[in-house]
């Protein structure tokens, strides 16, 4: 049988990737109309929130590495228990392909192909999805790996490129909104952190951490992520102001649109949305991926991932065309409801595995005292 | 030395302190919310250097934190 390797590095960038590229389309709008000028401090408490799962997730899989979080829930709850709770999973990851996959059409559709319906774009990802997951993980760490980089870049040099529009004057008074703003906003980030939940299901089964007692890769993307979201959100609000931002449907592409070196390079936004678009394709296919292996492991017997890739495209994309009427119910969905579903389901699932756990293994230091 | 979990944890409280302090009394001066906002900056980034260039120069800053606190 073939295994399956992927490096600390590409798990970190894939983090970071997953995180960044999800949240660049249009979650800063609503943190921006909840925080105002103090938005950019929003992502604080979600990647907390991120780390402390990834942490949570790396005790309950001490001793248990190399299979992948459905089938621990087997192992730990039993069969039945583990099928039932594969079962909320996968409606849970489901949920997550299908806005995502409508969230990038509608910005595909408003940025770059303005007279092609949402349907035709959504399902044409859909097929570069397929494509890449029938790839493997691999493949999709590896692309992943080569996306992150530009896209790190990019939103890195934001501030560089747009030093002539900046304006201190917009950011300031510093962290004056007080408390509630800042925990309305970081509420709202919480929902596209729990994501992290998708890399947490795969990532143990097909990696090894080079230095166990180093920081974990996945820690690592979290921050990485984070960083790059307050550089893009205190450059937004700098730039374009917190009325517009919090108005404007996508304002980091009217961010991108602003960049004005010379006259020569006006259009810069296509070449910057260009990068953005494939690292959030990247994070597509991971979801993707994690679905078809969620789905495998419900029956009592796992079986082959690969043979529900194409199965299940029919659902998504129906899914993705019905669930929304427009792009605003979209971004309402997804700032006000996804957090809360977010949150409540992986209380439930972290508590349940955590107590399956303790009974594990005080059953098992039962059982050497005995013998 | 120190691992690189307690830096993390450490710095993660600080930024966290930082936070909430600068929100809380943020509205009194801007002077506050200024300051408060710059350590905020700067320690994310130090959480930057000593959580993804783990293997590079993450132990030099870590050496470093490790001898001075």
């Amino acid at each position: 049988m073939q295994t399956l390797r992927i490096s600390s590095n590409q798990i970190a960038m894939l983090t970071g990737c997953f995180l960044s590229a999800g949240m660049i389309v249009s979650t800063s709008k609503e943190m921006v109309y909840q925080a105002g000028q103090d938005a950019w401090t929003g992502y604080f408490f979600p990647m907390v929130y991120g780390a402390l799962i990834i942490v949570i997730s790396i005790w309950l899989y001490k001793g248990r590495e190399g299979i992948t979080l459905f089938e621990l829930n087997k192992k730990l709850l039993g069969g039945i228990g583990g099928s039932l709770l594969n079962l909320v999973l996968f409606w849970y990851l489901l949920s997550m392909l299908i806005t995502d996959l409508r969230k990038l059409a509608e910005f595909v559709k408003t940025t770059l192909l303005l007279n092609t319906p949402v349907s035709v774009t959504m399902f044409m990802i859909l097929l570069l999805t397929v494509y890449l997951t029938r790839g493997g993980i691999e493949v999709i760490a590896r692309v992943g790996h080569l996306y992150f980089f530009l896209l790190a870049a990019t939103i890195v040099s934001l501030p560089i490129l747009l030093i002539n529009e900046f304006s201190l004057a917009n950011v300031r008074p510093v962290m004056a909104n007080g408390l509630e703003a800042l925990a309305k906003s970081s509420f709202m980030a919480v929902g596209s952190y729990g994501e992290v939940i998708a890399m947490i299901s795969v990532m143990f089964a097909f990696s090894y951490q080079k230095n166990p007692k180093g920081l974990h890769p996945m820690l690592r993307g979290v921050v990485f992520g984070t960083f790059l979201l307050t550089v893009l959100s205190v450059t937004l609000i700098g730039t374009v102001g917190t009325s517009i931002s919090a108005r404007a449907m996508y304002p980091n592409l009217m961010l991108v649109q602003s960049i004005h070196i010379t006259d020569f390079l006006d259009r810069l936004d296509i070449i910057l949305v260009s990068f953005w678009v494939p690292s959030y394709i990247i994070k597509i296919c991971l979801n993707y991926y994690v679905l078809t292996e969620c789905i495998s492991s419900i029956p009592s017997e796992k079986q082959n991932p690969k043979a529900y890739t194409i199965v299940l495209v029919p659902l998504v994309f129906m899914m993705g065309h019905l669930s929304f009427e427009s792009v605003v119910e979209l971004v309402h969905f997804e700032t006000h409801v996804w957090s809360f579903v977010t949150v409540f389901l992986q209380v439930v699932l972290f508590s349940v595995l955590i107590v399956a756990r303790l009974m594990r293994d005080r059953q098992r230091k039962k059982e050497v005292e005995l013998t | 030395m120190k691992s690189p979990n307690k830096v993390f944890t450490l710095l993660l409280i600080l930024m966290g302190t930082v936070l909430v302090a600068g929100c809380m009394y943020g509205h009194l001066t801007g002077i506050i919310g200024s300051v408060a906002g710059c350590i905020y900056l700067l320690l994310m980034f130090i959480l930057l250097l000593v959580s993804f260039l783990g293997e590079g120069l993450a132990p030099k800053v870590m050496q470093f934190l490790g001898r001075k606190s």
